[in-house]
Parts: structure tokens; sequence; C-alpha cells
């Protein structure tokens, strides 16, 4: 984010696209309901009427999967109007013709098919957007970012904030909110396949000395190359090229888009391990689990998703056999030939962090002790931290100035057809959280909601089926069938069917299309084609919910008790059966 | 004296935090864990609804086992021994504040399936196994806790709030100078079916009316 969420409040504008804070944070839909009382204009761009859209002085019903389109035109509209601040184009961008040569093809007018948004309206949103006082801010959530053209569209967005000069001044600009806690530490710490911590790219021959050098290690240790994305284990492991996956704290078996296939293709894995502090469906496919410690049980340092670093303490100490990440990765380091070894994680903080990420130089643990915080970049240790990035228009480019860049509609892959004539969206609910791995192992959320979760779908398709609020219903699409219960929810366009990725039996993934975009390598989570079909006997249906419920908790519960040892699956004889084991002649990995 | 819970819909965000709140307040003093707060969400607005707490109260009067009765703090309460589990006061509520539930004992999600691990309820008489009998529930100002509602104190937006004679009197005088003035504008041309289409279904004159 270019501004702090706090600073969310005092800006003029907030530009809602493709992001749903009541649900997904509403520590952050708590900022907009105060933005709205200082007197803050609120756009929501959405194809759901969404609970900020209550309380917005315009809001976009926008087409699924339009998103480039509809911004094209929002950008048409700006220049259209006369909203651009041509001086801050002059002195802070480059590319400016070359973007106006692709935005001058979608007048508002020519794309209404494809968005649904009245040109009247676009005008509108643009102008308030554009000349709002102090600053705008975009927001964007997932709706921007699992779609097929995300990279395009989070390049127009920022293009917008630099043509209006709704960027390089406080609380402005743009503002991508994270999709899970600490993702922002994740990455500010390395966890991608082509950075260093603190965004130190690997393919550049200084940075690798550089932690060539901390690290005591030869420099041709260190991979000069990108590495692997997560969401391409599945094709990765099938064309051969990955034989042993270690797996922290993630259940892609629930949050991977098409969960079955990955399923099968996880198979080929010589070696799996996961790391977790629950029994979870990924977890019981493993080879090896390491169990690890949970939030309440570890310290460490969050990120928030602007910026700010955020120390925690442990309230209880670790249980059982459980270790906490970092000595995990420290002492499988050690086993594989690199010797690891840290006293605490002020330790790891202060030499894996501060030492060699020059921007984070002043984040102490003094700093941030009790309440405290730091917000990077923060270099030195007199330095307050930066709530506002790029001020007075520079930008982290090598010129320092913002690169504006346009790019062409271009439809999301699997259209509706005659056969699947809705579109599937995963999106979040306030009940529960990501893959429900923790959530629904708490007893107070499990009574609030509980399987087989809910599609949202609007009243008119919902009477087209026959199909009644709360009923139980099939969804399918190529990849599979699931069963679930109906929501029929008048904030819902037509159309569309909405779903939380989190149900375990209603399981969104089984149904979800995998297909990445070309840079991110990120799923379209947000549009695949499906059909919705009642179910005639609903007591049937009920009982054959709660049997797949109990099924499944019955296999993770068996997995996750020693008592439970099942020796079919270890390939272990036991004292009852040895008798009638023979040697396998085809060892499992072949 | 009254006391209630009202809502500003307009600082309601629908994150459900009230609704957890109050769920685990009164699992913990061996209450029913049905939570007591209904998210109402439509396209105009949103808002946790629950009693009101009424002086006359209808509930209070259908009970046939007098398990609801006004208390001396200004609430309305169900005693969930004596409640049978007839639903008159479910059917009588005119604000659907008042449902029928029993603690269900499915367990969590991932880890217990054979035994539920809840602790064992303070309240001998609230059975905690399957079969556990239906009580009516229904706000009851956090009784447990000295009358102190929790989700008032839950709420990320302050948008929840205990309404209580002594504190509320000035703010009722000087809305009632502000909807003077305001009915004043309204009375020109009101049409209340035009505004309500429920208001149509109980008017009898009105053609279709079901």
């Amino acid at each position: 984010m270019s501004c702090g969420v706090p600073g969310m409040e005092d800006a003029g504008c907030l530009f809602l696209f493709g992001y749903n804070p009541n649900t997904s944070h509403p520590i952050v839909a708590r900022r907009v309901v105060r933005a709205k009382e200082k007197g803050a204009k609120i756009i929501v761009a959405d194809p759901r009427f969404i609970e900020t859209a209550r309380i917005a002085d315009i809001y976009m019903p926008l087409k699924n999967g339009s998103n480039v389109a509809f911004l094209n035109s929002f950008a048409y509209s700006i220049i259209d109007q006369g909203l651009v601040d041509e001086e801050f184009v002059r002195d802070h961008t480059t590319g400016y013709e070359d973007f106006v040569k692709v935005v001058e093809r979608y007048a508002p007018e020519r794309t209404k098919d494809i968005t649904g948004i009245d040109p009247a309206m676009m005008n509108e949103a643009a102008r308030m957007y554009a000349t709002a006082e102090p600053s705008s801010i975009i927001c964007w959530g997932m709706g921007v970012c699992q779609q097929v053209q995300n990279v395009e569209a989070v390049h127009t967005c920022a293009a917008i904030a630099c043509i209006t000069h709704q960027i390089g001044k406080p609380n402005s600009g743009v503002a991508p909110v994270r999709g899970q806690n600490n993702v922002q530490g994740a990455c500010d710490m390395g966890a991608l396949p082509n950075f260093f911590p603190g965004y130190q790219s690997v393919t550049n021959p200084e940075v690798r000395e550089k932690f060539a050098k901390a690290w005591n290690i030869p420099v041709d240790k260190l991979s000069d190359h990108v590495g692997y994305k997560v969401s391409d284990i599945g094709h990765l492991v099938e064309d051969g090229k990955v034989h042993a996956f270690v797996n922290m704290g993630e259940d892609p078996l629930q949050t991977e888009p098409d969960a079955a296939n990955l399923k099968r293709q996880l198979e080929g894995l010589d070696l799996f391990v996961c790391l977790d502090i629950f029994m979870t469906q990924t977890c019981a496919e493993a080879d090896v689990i390491l169990p690890a410690t949970s939030w309440g049980e570890h310290e460490g340092v969050f990120t928030a998703c602007d910026r700010t670093f955020q120390y925690f303490s442990a309230a209880v100490p670790p249980k059982g056999e459980c270790r906490h990440d970092w000595q995990i990765i420290s002492d499988l380091s050690t086993r594989m030939g690199y010797p690891m070894h840290y006293e605490n994680t002020k330790e790891i903080w202060d030499k894996e962090c501060r030492e060699l990420w020059p921007g984070a130089y002043g984040a102490t643990y003094e700093k941030m002790a009790g309440l405290g915080h730091a917000q990077w970049p923060i270099p030195t240790l007199d330095h307050p931290g930066s709530p506002d990035l790029f001020l007075g228009g520079k930008f982290s480019t090598p010129d320092r100035r913002a690169r504006l860049i346009a790019h062409d509609f271009v439809y999301p892959t699997e259209m509706p057809d005659e056969k699947y004539p809705l579109v599937l969206c995963s999106v979040r609910e306030v009940g529960h959280y990501s893959c429900r791995s923790m959530t629904g192992n708490c007893e107070q959320l499990t009574d609030l909601a509980d399987e087989p979760g809910y599609a949202h779908i609007a009243p008119a398709d919902a009477k087209a089926r026959g199909i009644e609020h709360d009923d139980l219903i099939w969804v399918y699409s190529r990849r599979g069938k699931i069963i679930t219960r109906a929501f029929v929810d008048d904030r819902i366009n037509e159309g569309a069917i909405y779903m939380t990725y989190q149900w375990w039996i209603g399981k969104t993934n089984d149904l979800m299309l995998h297909h990445v975009d070309s840079r991110s390598h990120t799923p379209e989570d947000k549009y695949c084609a499906c059909q919705v079909e009642r179910i005639d006997d609903q007591m049937w249906a009920e009982e054959h919910c709660q049997e797949l419920y109990m099924a499944l908790k019955e296999r993770l519960f068996k997995k996750a008790d020693r008592q439970y040892v099942d020796s079919d699956e270890l390939g272990v004889p036991t004292e009852l059966d040895e008798a009638d084991v023979t040697p396998d002649p085809q060892p499992a990995t072949a | 004296m009254s006391r209630f819970i009202a809502i500003n819909p307009n600082r309601c965000v629908a994150c459900g935090t009230c609704r957890a709140e109050c769920s685990e307040g009164h699992r913990k003093a061996g209450l029913q864990s049905e939570p007591r707060l209904a998210l109402y969400e439509s396209r105009d607005v949103v808002a946790s609804l629950t009693c009101h707490h009424c002086a006359g109260a209808p509930c209070v009067k259908v009970c046939p086992v007098n398990a609801i009765q006004h208390c001396k703090d200004g609430c309305v309460r169900v005693d969930e021994h004596q409640c049978i589990g007839c639903k008159l006061c479910a059917v009588t509520c005119p604000f659907g504040a008042i449902h029928m539930a029993g603690t269900p004992v499915s367990g969590v999600a991932g880890m217990e399936y054979h035994v539920p691990t809840f602790p064992a309820s303070t309240d001998p008489l609230i059975r905690w196994q399957i079969g556990v009998i239906t009580a009516a529930v229904k706000c009851d100002l956090c009784a447990y806790d000295h009358g102190h509602p929790h989700c008032v104190d839950a709420c990320i937006t302050n948008a929840l709030r205990l309404v209580e004679d002594p504190d509320d009197g000035d703010e009722i005088e000087r809305k009632r100078v502000v909807s003077g003035y305001k009915s004043i504008a309204m009375l020109e041309n009101f049409d209340p079916r035009e505004d309500d289409p429920e208001a149509a279904r109980f008017d009898d004159s009105a053609e279709g009316g079901k």
C-alpha cells in the first residue's frame, strides 16, 4: 500500500474496486465507516452489492470478469473530462502517450455491454475520484488479483492514480490489501521465488554476493534464477520437475483450485512434508508431519498490509512435541548440510532482516515493544517510519518516474455456456478464515457457522431452478460436483453464484478452474462456469451431507491419533496381520 | 426502568463479532451457546437485532410455565431450566427476537470426533449431550455477568449501545425536537402504503391484500 490503513480515514475519496473489506478485513471496514463519517466520498465497484455499497455515494455494479475494460473506460473518462494532472504526468511519469493509445479505444459507451456500467455513472465516478480533496485512494483486493488479467488491472489502477495525481501525497494512492495475515511479512522476508529478504532480486549478482557473504557460503551456492511458484506445484510434480515438497502451514488441497486433481498430482511426490498445527486434508497425505506452534504459542513480527511491523509475544508455551517454525527450519537446514542456529526470534530479526535490508534497519524490537510498531521504509534508528510512499512523486523506479501501462481487455478463461450457464466466484465470509483449519477447530466459531456452507445465489436464478433459501443444492462444473446450501440473496447479481473456499464438504475448489496468469501465476479464482441444481429429497441431502462430514472428520481424526495406526497405509506389518503381509513389489513412489 | 441494546445500522459492518462474543459468554456460563443477536442483512440495511425487553412483553404473558419474567434490572429474561420448549414466545414476539436452540455437540472440524471435549457445564441442569432439551433463547443482557452486555464491548465500530433510562433522557428530548420539525415536512404528502409494502398486507381495503 502506498498509504497507511489508519490514513484511509483521512482521504477525501475511497474507491473500493473488487474489495469487500467487511468480510475480509472488518478492521479496515471500520476505517471505511469512519472515513464516511468524516465526509469522505465512497465509490464501490463490485458485481455484488457488498456491505460497503450500502454506505457508498456511487455503487457501480460491474459485470464479473470485466475489470480491465472497466478500468480502461474509467481512465478514458478521466482523460475525456480533462481531469488529468498534466504537470504531474509530465514531471513524474513516462509512457503517457502509449497509455492513451490503448485507453482511447475504451470509451464508456463502447464498453457498457462488457462492464454493465452506464456511461453517465462512469463519468460521475471518474470525476468524483479524480477531483476529491485532499486525496483519493484506490483499494483493491482479490477481486483484482484472482482474475486472468490481474497484473494488467493492477498496472491500470496504478496508472489511474498517477494521471490524476492521487498518489505521491499523504493518504493517497493505491491500497492493495492482502488476502491473509502476514502475507506482507512473508514477502518482506523473501518467501517469494524471486527475492531475498527486503525485495532484493535473486538475479542481481551484487545482491547474491551480499547474501553469500552474510550467510558465509560460496556465492555459487545461491541460485541465480527465479524459483517455482506454489500454484504450479501440481504440474511440476506431474512433469517430474519436483520430487519433494515441504509445505509450511498451508492446506493446498483446500485452497488451490481443482483440488481433486491436485491431490492426484501430489501423490507423485517422493517426499511430502507438512508443517501444521492441525490435521488437515493436506497433512493427511503427507509422509512426515512436523507439528508447529500456533500464533498464541510463538512470538515474532507480523507485517500488516500497509508495511507496519508489529511485534507479538507468546501467550502460552508450546504443547507436546510442537516446535516453532524457525526451530524446525533451522534443524532441517542443519541436517541438510548448512548448520543454522538462532537463540531467539530477535536474533533472526536483527541478523536476517534488519542487517540485510537497509529499508528495515530502524525497526528494532525495542521500537516495537508493547503496542509499538514500525512502518517500513525505516532506514535509520531515529527514523519515524513511513506511512506514505512516493511523497513528492518520487517513485521507486531507476529514473524515479512512474511507468504508465495500459492493456487491452481479455475475456475470462472459462465463459458460461448452455451447460454451465452461471459464473462461479470464490469469495470470503466473516465467519471462518481461509482453509478453516484454524477457525474450524474453534468451538465458538463452529457453533456459528458449519458445513456445508453456502452458495449465494440471486433470487431470480434460485426461482428458475425451484430453489428456496437454505435448501441443499448441487453445484457442479467441468471439474466436479459438490453439495452445499443455497443462500438466496438480493445483494447478488443474476447469472453468478458466490461461494467461500473454506468448506470441506461444500468444497468450492473441487469446482474451480486451475488457470494461472503468465506473470504472477495466481489462479483465476474469481471466474469459472458452473451450474446449480435443486435436490428434491432434502431429507436425504441433509443426511448425505452429515455422512460426508462425519466420514471426513473420522479420517482426519484417525490420521492424527497415534492409536489408530493403519497398517495398510503404513505398509508396515503389525502383530495382527503379520502373516498376511506380502512384500510390495512396486514401491509406491516409482 | 427498561434497558435494551440499540444499534446504529450505519456503523454496523456485519462482522458478527457480537454474535461470537454472545455465544462464548453464555456457553461459559453454562447456558445455551446459541447467539442471541441475529444479523439481518438486506440491500439497504444491516443490523444486529435482538430483544427490546418490551415493557408489555407478550412473551411474558404467553409463557405457560412462567419461565419468562420481567426482572428488576429492566430486562425480560428466560429461565432456561424452566423453559419447556413450547415455542409460544417465539411465535408471539413481534421482532423475531426469540428462537429455539439446543446446543450442538457436533464438535469442531478437524480434531474432535468421538467425544465432545467441552468443559463440563457449570450448570448441572443444562445437558451437553446429543438430545439436549431445546430451550427458548433470547437476549438476557448478560445477566450471568451482572447485566453487562458483552456484545456492546465487543462491537468494533461502537454500533451497539446499551440504552438505559437515566442516560438517555436528554437524548430523547433532543430527538423529539428534531423529529418534530421532520414530521411537519413528512405529513404533507404521507401515504404509509407507499413507503412500506408490508403495510399493504395488513390493510384490508387494499386490493390483493394477502
